[in-house]
């Protein structure tokens, strides 16, 4: 993303970590931690995969939440939509895992893509 | 924007700075956290959820966290099992104590339970036990701040731009989509018009998209949301479009595994359009059965507004003693569930049918208590209140005050979007202004509600009835008994 495409909205500034230890737990507390478990319960992701979900949305959030348009419900918009691409994701590349991914050594010896294979994949 | 959100808004910069390029580890990790739920899991199994030890802490709230997503998506699980460790965790975090709840964490999670709990009652169980989890999943829907503000958002949207894309990104989780449906029933008698317009678009797209879950949960999805905007349709008085939902509901219903609720919610909205066209006679021959189904189904709702409606067309027919013993028993079995939202509306119907007895005083003590339970906001009911007390007003003489409650009942009815009402109750205000030696005003009442009225079908009688009234007020000598005539015909006529 580009400045240009940012529109007026929060925006980072430099912090030094220790100084705003107090403000960061309460934010990771009242807000990271709900959006985190938001995720792992709609579509199911592991704490730490919600975690990175909600931290791109923090990101996106900085160059495109509307603060006068209900942001709570954009956040759990984005969440949700960020949540399920993950897990799309995840699936498909859990499928391909197991699908090449052979259990005995002599499987493995037959699945080996071809280039042709990998071509089409 | 409240404190909180600018709490929320103010701090994203700083997080993100502080945490740039750092991943941070949130416990529990992923094999606890599976080990957890699975021991939670087996012990709900086992029916021995006071051997669960957890709490709403931060490891509680992830465990309670996976155990819904796991509920909600096993849709080939034995739904006995699913029942059983559904509505023993919901118990579970109802009696827990809950630390600040900023995200509605607690009510999301209840009505995730909720719902899966219901899913799998529908399958296996009595139409008692399903409708009550139907309620607590309502419940916990209209209490949840994060539902609440995710479906308003998709209600704010412009018609033009709630495109199939957004539906898409809203809806195909199939919990959203059916707190939708559970919002829109919550709205059925406060914005009629809002659940015809978001429930038949929803309807359209279940019906053309793939939304997740089984394709039985789609047909009982599709069935409910048939009935509720037939049944919105009707609160409308848009009656043609009514019966066409009530016979998708019907047909939909039938193919559902436990049918016999739903097809009954259907038979009985039929007799309430019955009672809204004025067939007083059909009512009375299908009520009492269908009563009697409603309580053998154990649906006490249900069954209780099977009397309201029965006392209601007895009132019109005129048997007042008959009517006002149904509508007594039924108040004195609502007053011992204060809040009931029917309570309000059958005092008000008791009050009516007391002063078409010459009862006035009582009537006029009823309908003072209805009005507090009708509570402030407009509503269905609050309107027919406003109509019911104006028509005593009227019959006791007090014109001044019958023509502000028919004003109020207009209002209300505006608001709610029923047209239909709305022009019914100018012909009695324009009638009670004649009385009260207006007729200029009534003249504007009546020019207002023609055109509602002749977009309905009536009969030939109604139609040259219209024509008199219109050449009355076009020579400016309003005939009091041609107005009388247009009205009786639009009792006839709207059917």
């Amino acid at each position: 993303m580009t400045q240009t495409a940012r529109k007026p909205g929060p925006r980072p500034a430099p912090v030094s970590r220790e100084a705003y230890a107090p403000e960061l737990e309460a934010f990771y507390r009242q807000f990271f931690l709900p959006l985190v478990r938001r995720a792992v319960r709609k579509q199911g992701l592991s704490m730490e995969d919600a975690g990175d979900v909600v931290q791109d949305a923090f990101i996106l959030a900085l160059g495109k939440l509307d603060p006068s348009k209900n942001p709570k419900a954009w956040l759990y918009q984005v969440v949700d939509h960020l949540a399920r691409n993950w897990r799309r994701k995840d699936r498909r590349h859990a499928d391909l895992l197991a699908r090449w991914e052979p259990t005995t050594p002599d499987q493995r010896k037959h699945s080996i893509p071809s280039d042709e294979d990998s071509t089409h994949e | 924007m409240n404190s909180e959100t600018a709490i929320l808004v103010n701090g994203i910069p700083m997080w993100v700075a502080a945490t740039k390029g750092i991943r941070l580890p949130i416990p529990p990790t992923p094999e606890e956290l599976d080990r957890r739920v699975r021991e939670v899991r087996a012990l709900l199994r086992e029916g021995n959820a006071e051997a669960i030890d957890i709490d709403a802490g931060d490891e509680g709230l992830a465990v309670l966290s996976r155990l819904c997503f796991a509920l909600t998506n096993e849709s080939d699980e034995c739904h006995e099992l699913l029942f059983r460790e559904a509505s023993l965790a919901y118990g579970i975090v109802s009696r827990i104590p809950w630390p600040s709840d900023e995200f509605g964490e607690r009510d999301e999670i209840l009505s995730d339970l909720a719902l899966a709990a219901w899913r799998s009652a529908r399958q296996i169980h009595s139409a008692r036990v399903a409708q009550e989890w139907e309620r607590r999943h309502q419940e916990a829907v209209s209490k949840s701040a994060a539902l609440r503000a995710c479906l308003e958002l998709y209600m704010t949207t412009n018609a033009s731009d709630r495109t199939d894309e957004l539906r898409q990104s809203f809806f195909s989780d199939a919990r959203t989509l059916l707190a939708m449906v559970a919002s829109l029933r919550l709205r059925r008698n406060a914005a009629p018009h809002v659940v015809v317009e978001l429930g038949s678009e929803l309807f359209d797209w279940i019906q053309s998209s793939e939304v997740q879950g089984s394709q039985m949960e789609q047909i009982d999805l599709l069935a409910d949301l048939s009935l509720l905007v037939g049944s919105s349709c009707r609160f409308k008085g848009d009656w043609r479009a009514a019966i066409a939902w009530l016979s998708k509901a019907e047909g939909l219903f039938q193919k559902t595994a436990r049918p016999e609720a739903g097809l009954a919610r259907v038979a009985y909205a039929r007799l309430a359009l019955a009672y809204d066209t004025h067939r007083h006679e059909e009512v009375l021959r299908g009520i009492q059965d269908l009563h009697s189904e409603f309580v053998a189904l154990g649906m006490e709702e249900e069954s209780a507004i099977c009397r309201f409606v029965q006392g209601a067309s007895l009132e019109v027919l005129g048997r007042l003693g008959e009517a006002t013993e149904i509508l007594s028993t039924l108040r004195s079995s609502l007053l011992e569930q204060p809040g009931h939202w029917l309570l309000g509306h059958t005092t008000s119907k008791l009050a009516e049918v007391l002063a078409l007895s010459g009862r006035f005083d009582d009537a006029f003590k009823y309908y003072r208590q209805a009005l507090v339970w009708l509570g402030d906001r407009p509503s269905w009911a609050r309107a027919a209140f406003k109509g019911h007390l104006g028509g005593t007003l009227r019959d006791t003489g007090n014109f001044t005050s019958a023509i502000s409650s028919f004003r109020d009942a207009i209002a209300e009815y505006s608001v709610l979007g029923i047209g239909t009402r709305v022009a019914y109750i100018r012909m009695l205000l324009a009638e009670t202004l004649l009385l009260a030696d207006r007729p200029r005003e009534a003249e504007v009442e009546i020019l207002a509600a023609l055109p509602t009225i002749e977009e309905q079908e009536m009969a030939a009688e109604g139609i040259v009835a219209i024509s008199l009234l219109r050449e009355s007020i076009r020579q400016s000598c309003l005939d009091g008994e041609v107005l009388k005539q247009v009205r009786e015909h639009l009792k006839e006529g709207w059917r």
